[in-house]
Order: C-alpha cells, then structure tokens, then sequence
C-alpha cells in the first residue's frame, strides 16, 4: 500500500535521508525516534505537505512525488487521511460541519449518513452541533481521526495523536486508530515518542 | 463556502458588527448628501421655472430672489407702483406677476398678488373658491392642515416673518379656498390680491393726515409692490433688460438661474466637504475590514492549512474569505441606503418648513448612488483582497508541524 524509496529531504541547514518505508493495508507502522531527527518531516512528506528532494514515494499505485500541486491536494484530500498533533479545527463551524467540509462525497445525503456513522460508532454523536471549541481534549482528537476517517483513506497519517492526552484517552484513541484503520484497511503510519504506543504496536522504524 | 463565510461572521459578532456600522453609517452620510442635493437643485430648479427676471427694490440681488421666488427670506424692501408698471408693460416683456408681500401668518408668508401667480405655478382650487374681494385668500396645499385653517375661518396676519411679531388686528383675512399640490413653494403660502396687502398698511392716523393733500396723489404714492416676477418673450432681452434696469432706475433686477448657481456653488463647498468626510469614514470602515480579517486570518492559520490538507482548494478557501467580506459591504451598503432614507423621512417635517423643500421620490435612488454603491463594493473587496490572497502564500507543512 505504501512504499517509499531512497527518500531524502533537506532543510536549510539540516539533510535528512530516510529509511525506506513499507506498509500495508490494514497494518499499523510506528515511526520514532528523538526530537530533530525528521519524525514530522517524514509524515509531512508522506501526506504530501512537502515535496521529497530525492527518492519516491508510492500509495496504492501513485508515485504522489509526480503529482502537479493541484492534483497532489486532490490526492490527498481523496486518499490520505491525516491526524495532527494538536486537534486543529474550523472554529466556526460545528463537529458535524468540520467533518462535513473534509468529506468529498459529492451526494449529500451518502455525506450527512457517513459522518453520523463515524460519530456514532466513536460515541459522539451527542456532541455532533457543539462546537469544536467546547470539547475536551480527548474529544477533539477523537474528531481529528473521524475526519480523517471519512473519506475512507487508503493511507493514514498520525503525528503524535497521544502526546497531550492521558493514559485512558491514549488508550482509547490507539485502540480508535487501530480498529478504523483494520476496518477501513487503511496503511496506518504513527510517528511517536510515546512509549505507550511502543507497547501496543510490534511494527516499527527507529530513526 | 459561503456557509463556512456565514458562520465566521457569526463567530466573531463584533468585529462583524463594527464593520458593517462603519460601512453602513458612511454610505449612509453619502447617499443623505446625494440624495439632499439632488432634491435641493431639482427643487429649486423647479421653482425659477418660467422666472427669467425679478425686480425689486435694491439690495442683494440673492436675497431678493431668495424672498420673492423662495419665500425663505426678508424681502428688500418696496418699490414704487408706477415705476414697476413701465416695465411690466414693456414690449419684451411676456408676463409679469406683481407680488407685493412681507406679512405672514404662523411663519407663513402671505402674497398679494393676482391671478397670475397661481397660473405660473398650475394651480387650481382644491376646495372652496379663489379670493375675489380684498381680505380674501387661498391657501397652499399644505397649509390648510398645517394651520388647522379651513375654508370660511379668518385670522390676523402678522407684520414681517416673525411668528411674534406685532399683528394687524385691524382687519383679519378669510380662508376662501385651498389650492391643489404643485410641488413648488406656493404650497406653503397663503395667496390674496395685492389691495388686501396696501389696506393693511394704510393706517387710518395716515389716511387722515394725506386727506388734506391731493387724494389722487396720496393713492400713487401708497401703492408699492414688493417683486415683479417676469417672464420675457424672447431670450435676448435676458441680456439687455437687467443691465437697463439697474442702470436707468432706482429698482434692482435680478436673474434668479444666476442667483440659485451662485447659491449652489455656496452650498456645493459643504456639500463637499461632507461628502468627504463621509468618504472618510468609508476608509475608516474599510480599514476596520482589513484589519480585523488579517488579523482573524493570523489565528486562523492552522484552520487555513487543515482545509488545504483535507483537499478544500486555495481558490475555494479564497472565494469563502471574499464572500466574507462582501457579505459586510453588501449589507452595510443596504442598511446605509435605507438609514439615509429613514432619517431624511424622520426630517422631512422640519426641511419643510425651513427650506419649503418637499422630497420628491425618496425611495428610489438619485444619480451618484450606483456610482456609491459600486465604490464601496470595490473599497470592501480590497480590504479582503489583500489578507485572502495570503492563503497561497501560507506554509501549510510548517504551519502544522509548529501547531
């Protein structure tokens, strides 16, 4: 499902040359390492917020390096799913408008029914017309993975998703990760310094 | 997308709010101005209609048009019969109203005058009849209720402008007929024969002290007229006539299409100066615009980049920053239109009774509007413009990877 080979990427003053990478459908890989040694970078390249200076980078049968800018967005917006850090949101809209905006079904009614599945299924249907802003922490994350859920991706990324939530919600947001990744048969890549995670995913890269 | 332009203006109701009363409470000034000037020229257009010349005794030849068409000033003074008749029958001439007048009843002026003058403006009798006998007057149209004066009631007119001023209890006047809108001064004023005018002033000490000289003479000298308003039968005399008559006489002509630019040229400087200062405000709102997206934008920047990576093109996210803006401006020039309206409706009782300026068609826009309006769109799509166009330029990797 994803591949990569003889990656390389380079700041202004920092270089870095990456592992190559394999994942499959269904499969989870964890990508660590200490601070500086590109964690973020990889997944940004991988998502295809960055442009590799070297090497490729294949999903499902898409060398996305290739890819113009417009549609590298049209790719990732269709078959990459990413979780960031922080829950980043629109805050004027509603939960169930924030995952409205990131579906790209064009009917709308298939749009409204897949949203609600997903807030079901994660318990937060309740919370669908707050607004994100209102929303405790482990909520917010929880949001961040629906949305990255609902266009059935075929690779998904996670930077840091447990990094600032406690034990349970950490628990709670893995088990989230691992399951929707296993039923969407998603490549699921999780760049980490948590040892939480370490424990609960054999497949991983130090870097 | 313009849903997610909505419910950000929702969110953030203040800034919201501050920029569309700026932006409203501008245009509004501006079209007030527009719509102010336009009435006043048009107005005063009207009124000179028809006048080419107006003679009176010397003084200001502003103020003598300004108290013989308009009504809104203290008339110059008088000028004698005899002399006025040789030019009223002069062969240039096509028509000419005598006007003899300086009372007033409530702030009202009353004009002595003939026939004539109610023709000049078309108008008719409404109710009633027209005045016949001395005493007898008609009112303008929109006296009859601002005076509570009907048809068959009397009263006592007051000497000059002034509401206070000393009355003429000797002889009351009586209400004969009401006239039908004309859309000119002569709604607010009440119309009787010049003879009602000169026997009010003839005070009986006076009479007695004239009878014992020449009778004949006393009537002559007596009888004055305060404006001749005169219409000549050909163009050229407007060249010739008013130089003549302020050469060879000791009467004052003056030609009112003159004296009303000189008039708007006074009023324009004002004008413009607050049409100005109304602009002024608009950059001031448009500045409003401009900073509070830039600075909505800058916190809103990890929102900006999640849309790019979940595939929301930039065009789209910039189309939704545009119709943000634009909703403002549209609105604001809306409730500015219709706030310039309401206020100049709120006014209207008071300008019609200090200018006798009536609007006319106040619910449809007036020249300069479309124009108004386009240059406030433009002013608010600028302001939008330049933090939107940000969007492309944002590092969507360093963005988040920082968040």
């Amino acid at each position: 499902m994803l591949h990569t080979r003889n990656l390389q990427f380079a700041y202004k003053s920092i270089a870095f040359k990456f592992p190559d990478i394999h994942c499959a459908p269904g499969e989870v890989l964890l990508i660590t390492g200490q601070s500086g040694k590109g964690k973020t970078t990889l997944l940004h390249l991988l998502g295809g917020l960055l442009r590799p200076e070297a090497g490729s980078i294949t999903i499902g049968s898409t060398e996305i390096q290739k890819l113009s800018n417009k549609h590298l967005d049209r790719f990732r917006g269709n078959h990459i799913g990413i979780i960031f850090q922080q829950a980043h949101y629109v805050a004027s809209l509603s939960v169930l408008d924030n995952l409205l905006l990131a579906t790209h079904t064009l009917d709308k009614k298939r749009k409204l029914q897949q949203a609600k599945r997903l807030l079901q299924q994660t318990g937060m249907e309740a919370l669908m017309h707050q607004k994100p802003d209102s929303l405790s922490m482990g909520q917010q994350q929880r949001l961040s993975i629906i949305r990255a859920l609902v266009n059935k991706p075929l690779l998904l990324l996670s930077d840091e998703p447990t990094s600032s939530l406690d034990d349970d919600n950490c628990y709670n947001v893995a088990a989230l990760l691992k399951e929707q990744a296993y039923n969407n048969q998603s490549a699921l890549v999780i760049v980490t310094h948590d040892r939480r995670l370490k424990e609960i995913f054999p497949k991983k890269i130090e870097l | 997308m313009l849903k997610l332009a909505w419910k950000n203006i929702l969110n953030k109701p203040l800034n919201a709010l501050l920029s569309w009363t700026g932006i409203s409470i501008s245009a509004g000034i501006i079209s007030m101005l527009l719509i102010f000037q336009n009435n006043f020229e048009r107005q005063f257009g009207k009124n000179i209609d028809g006048i080419d010349m107006v003679i009176g005794a010397k003084g200001s030849p502003l103020q003598l048009i300004l108290s013989s068409v308009f009504h809104i000033d203290a008339p110059t003074g008088n000028i004698p019969l005899k002399e006025a008749e040789q030019w009223m029958h002069h062969p240039l001439v096509e028509k000419a109203v005598p006007l003899a007048y300086g009372d007033s009843y409530e702030g009202y002026s009353i004009i002595g005058t003939t026939e004539a003058y109610l023709q000049h403006y078309e108008a008719v009798i409404a109710a009633g009849k027209a005045f016949e006998n001395n005493f007898e007057v008609v009112l303008g149209h929109n006296l009859s209720q601002k005076l509570s004066l009907k048809v068959g009631d009397t009263f006592f007119s007051t000497h000059g402008h002034d509401e206070h001023g000393e009355e003429h209890t000797d002889q009351a006047y009586t209400v004969t007929g009401v006239l039908s809108p004309t859309g000119t001064v002569l709604d607010n004023l009440i119309v009787g024969n010049i003879e009602s005018v000169w026997k009010i002033h003839d005070h009986p000490d006076e009479h007695q002290h004239c009878n014992h000289e020449d009778g004949h003479h006393h009537e002559d000298k007596h009888r004055e007229l305060t404006a001749i308003l005169v219409k000549f039968k050909t163009p050229m005399a407007l060249v010739q006539m008013p130089r003549l008559i302020n050469q060879e006489t000791s009467m004052m002509a003056a030609v009112p299409a003159i004296e009303v630019n000189r008039l708007f040229s006074l009023f324009g400087t004002g004008v413009t100066v607050l049409k100005n200062i109304g602009f002024g405000i608009m950059l001031l709102a448009a500045l409003i615009i401009f900073v509070s997206l830039y600075n909505a934008l800058k916190e809103r920047k990890y929102e900006l980049a999640l849309m790019r990576t979940v595939g929301i093109s930039g065009l789209r996210i910039f189309i939704s920053l545009l119709a943000e803006g634009l909703i403002i401006s549209i609105t604001g020039i809306c409730s500015g239109l219709v706030l310039s309206r309401i206020i100049l409706f709120l006014l209207s009782g008071a300008i019609q009774d200090n200018y006798h300026l009536a609007w006319d068609k106040l619910w449809s826009p007036v020249p300069g509007e479309p124009a108004l309006t386009v240059i406030t769109l433009c002013l608010g799509l600028l302001a939008v413009l330049i933090p939107a166009l940000r969007i492309w330029s944002l590092n969507i990797s360093k963005t988040l990877a920082n968040g």
